[in-house]
């Protein structure tokens, strides 16, 4: 016959039976917190690669600078009648009272390739004439091309003149009008000169909008700010070589078209403060996930666009904050995507369904 | 001794229960490991999906570089060797007509309007030219050596990653090997991107972008359509559609511009308070060694005038 346990038997048999299952629920709690971490992390992967998607949608796009589907989240399509918004449709924005130029209608084309032969996109002006003190010791060159049709140049050059070329001139003018400097850098030629015959003060030198120099950073409505040390014509490398153009998302209204025609210090001589205007003005951000549960992590893209030694850059960021750890995490990468112009080729104008804004026939 | 009927009973209880709890705790590792696998898997294939979409997106910077590369360069003529054929732009830059034509052959066009060009992006296992990767041709020489601390230059450099025969008898044996390259296909490269051009107007493409393994074919009708060969890469129609399916495909628009770059940095930046215009003059020569005079503005084939991402596919590309 078995006999039954002893007391120490059981006590033993109690403690290891105890310490078997202690290690079995440290086990399946450890495999449990396992799993729960790998969840996080999977979690905090696809929330990081959702922001990643929805940065290179926006760069694609442009929905959140201009929703092409709610008029009420279309902030860059106002002007003042002078002045206008780089979503502005080319029928209100670019639609001068003189339908011809030099024989060629005087509006934008959207079929034209400028081709460089064509003598109608040859700058005619003259590289070495000053905006600010210049004697036109070379001669009045705004005899030969001008923003107007009879530009009165005074006893020197002879009085009321009639340029023969002005089609140039006027296709900058009113790109500048009509997109702001980022648009207009844009929408010209990679070889551009930067700058026009006739100006509000003075139908002789240049239009100071375009080439006279301005204090950086500061001053609105002056292409140029790299200083009073340069005053020529040039090209829009040095234009974006000390500022930036951007593409304003955060401002609408009168904001917006400042901020359209404003350099921002983000080079040589910038600070702090420099850098946090340009985010201000020119990044976007929005949280990739609006609605989520609390221990999800925090995810937000952004999106800046601008132009800088000429070169133009589609600056994305997703940046995700762990609600567990606190850590902040930020993936930044530049893309090649859709150009303003490509952007205002995918929206219609609001006038007439089957152009876009550009005046092209409507092919999204 | 027989035990008891009713202790075999209960170690038999005991033993099952034992069983039962074990298979019970095996069985929860086991789903919270399967679920786990599950998760990782599911995010490998997630990651694998944005890694091919990277991979679609760098095709388009591949695409407009083929776009300007071949609005100028890449039309030279192996029959006549003393001529190295030049083109000038999608839209020629002497007369506007379409491109690109050479020089000698005003009447060429070797992508008129509606030409596809179809490029797929692995890599070569030994590109055309290649030169050696060899990082250091002339080492310098260790303290035994009576040449120590000097920087020779006994050994030419680059040299080509076909061998010429160095330091022996140089010859041009391997010329033409050293010239064509290696074409085959480097089997990691393989099946991953590619992208597709065609040209809808004078200076204007649909640019296809795809990162996955169908070479850019548009589908299995086009690669039937191309014959034998292009059905043997693929073999049978549901390995095509399989691929198609996985991989994803972007379209763009794009413009090719005959404009390049602006005027250069010192040319009209610096030195404004002499006579700059002279002194930096335009296609001056005499300061190429400083880069201060467009001379040194390479930039020949072009430029993209603007981008346009298409929100679907198109009828014709």
């Amino acid at each position: 016959m078995r006999r039954a346990f002893s007391l120490i038997e059981t006590c033993i048999a109690i403690a290891l039976g105890s310490v078997i299952a202690g290690a079995a629920l440290a086990c399946l709690r450890a495999a449990s917190s396992a799993i729960a971490s790998a969840n996080r992390l999977a979690t905090e992967n696809s929330c990081m690669r959702a922001g990643f998607t929805a940065a290179l949608d926006e760069a694609d796009f442009w929905q959140a600078v201009d929703r092409a589907d709610d008029p009420t989240r279309q902030r860059l399509r106002g002007g003042d009648g002078v002045r206008w918004l780089p979503f502005a449709p080319f029928s209100l924005s670019f639609a001068p009272t003189e339908s011809q130029i030099d024989g060629l209608p005087n509006r934008w084309t959207p079929t034209d390739p400028w081709p460089a032969h064509d003598p109608r996109y040859w700058f005619r002006g003259n590289l070495a004439e000053h905006t600010m003190s210049t004697d036109n010791r070379w001669g009045y060159y705004e005899n030969f091309t001008h923003l107007e049709a009879a530009p009165d140049l005074g006893p020197g050059g002879s009085g009321i003149a009639s340029p023969r070329h002005r089609w140039l001139f006027n296709q900058m003018e009113g790109l500048k009008n009509a997109l702001g400097y980022y648009g207009l850098c844009e929408y010209l030629p990679a070889n551009a000169l930067y700058a026009v015959y006739g100006d509000r003060d003075s139908a002789v030198g240049w239009s100071h909008e375009w080439s006279a120099p301005t204090p950086q950073g500061i001053e609105n409505n002056y292409l140029s700010q790299r200083g009073a040390d340069c005053d020529l014509p040039r090209g829009d490398y040095v234009l974006t070589m000390y500022h930036l153009f951007a593409l304003p998302v955060n401002a609408s209204g009168a904001a917006a078209l400042a901020e359209t025609r404003h350099g921002l210090l983000t080079g040589r001589d910038s600070n702090s403060a420099h850098v946090a205007a340009f985010e201000t003005h020119a990044r976007w951000t929005e949280r990739t996930l609006a609605l989520r549960p609390a221990h999800w992590p925090d995810v937000r893209m952004s999106v800046a666009r601008y132009v800088a030694h000429g070169r133009f850059t589609t600056q994305c960021a997703v940046r995700w904050l762990s609600p567990v750890t606190g850590d902040a995490v930020e993936l930044s990468f530049t893309t090649l995507a859709t150009s303003l112009r490509g952007a205002r080729q995918q929206r219609v104008d609001p006038g007439d369904p089957s152009r876009d804004l550009d005046g092209g026939t409507y092919q999204p | 001794m027989i035990a008891p009927r009713w202790s075999r009973t209960a170690r038999a209880t005991r033993d099952g229960t034992v069983l039962i709890l074990v298979a019970g705790v095996a069985a929860i590792l086991a789903a919270l490991a399967i679920a786990f696998l599950g998760r990782m898997r599911e995010d490998a294939a997630e990651s694998r999906m944005i890694t091919r979409e990277a991979q679609a997106r760098i095709m388009l910077v591949a695409a407009c570089s083929y776009l300007r590369e071949a609005s100028r360069l890449g039309y030279d003529d192996p029959a006549t060797p003393t001529v190295h054929e030049e083109a000038f732009g999608w839209v020629d830059v002497r007369d506007g007509t379409d491109g690109p034509k050479t020089r000698e052959d005003a009447s060429s066009n070797a992508f008129p309007v509606g030409s596809v060009a179809r490029c797929p992006m692995h890599l070569w296992t030994r590109t055309r030219f290649a030169i050696s990767t060899a990082a250091c041709a002339n080492p310098i020489a260790d303290e035994s050596s009576p040449d120590f601390g000097r920087p020779y230059l006994r050994n030419p450099d680059p040299r080509p990653a076909v061998d010429n025969g160095w330091p022996g008898s140089v010859d041009a044996a391997r010329w033409d090997d050293f010239a064509r390259g290696d074409p085959r296909p480097r089997p990691t490269s393989v099946g991953m991107a590619w992208f597709r051009v065609k040209r809808i107007a004078s200076s204007r493409f649909v640019v296809a972008c795809g990162g996955g393994g169908t070479e850019g074919w548009r589908d299995w009708n086009e690669v039937a359509a191309a014959g034998p060969d292009a059905i043997a890469r693929f073999g049978h129609r549901e390995v095509f559609d399989a691929l198609r399916d996985d991989e994803p495909r972007l379209w763009y628009r794009v413009e090719w511009s005959p404009a390049v770059s602006d005027n250069m940095y010192q040319l009209l930046e610096n030195r404004i308070h002499i006579d700059h215009y002279a002194w930096r003059a335009f296609n001056a020569s005499q300061d190429f060694g400083d880069g201060r005079s467009q001379a040194m503005n390479r930039n020949p084939v072009g430029t993209i005038r603007w981008i346009q991402r298409l929100a679907g596919e198109p009828a014709d590309w």
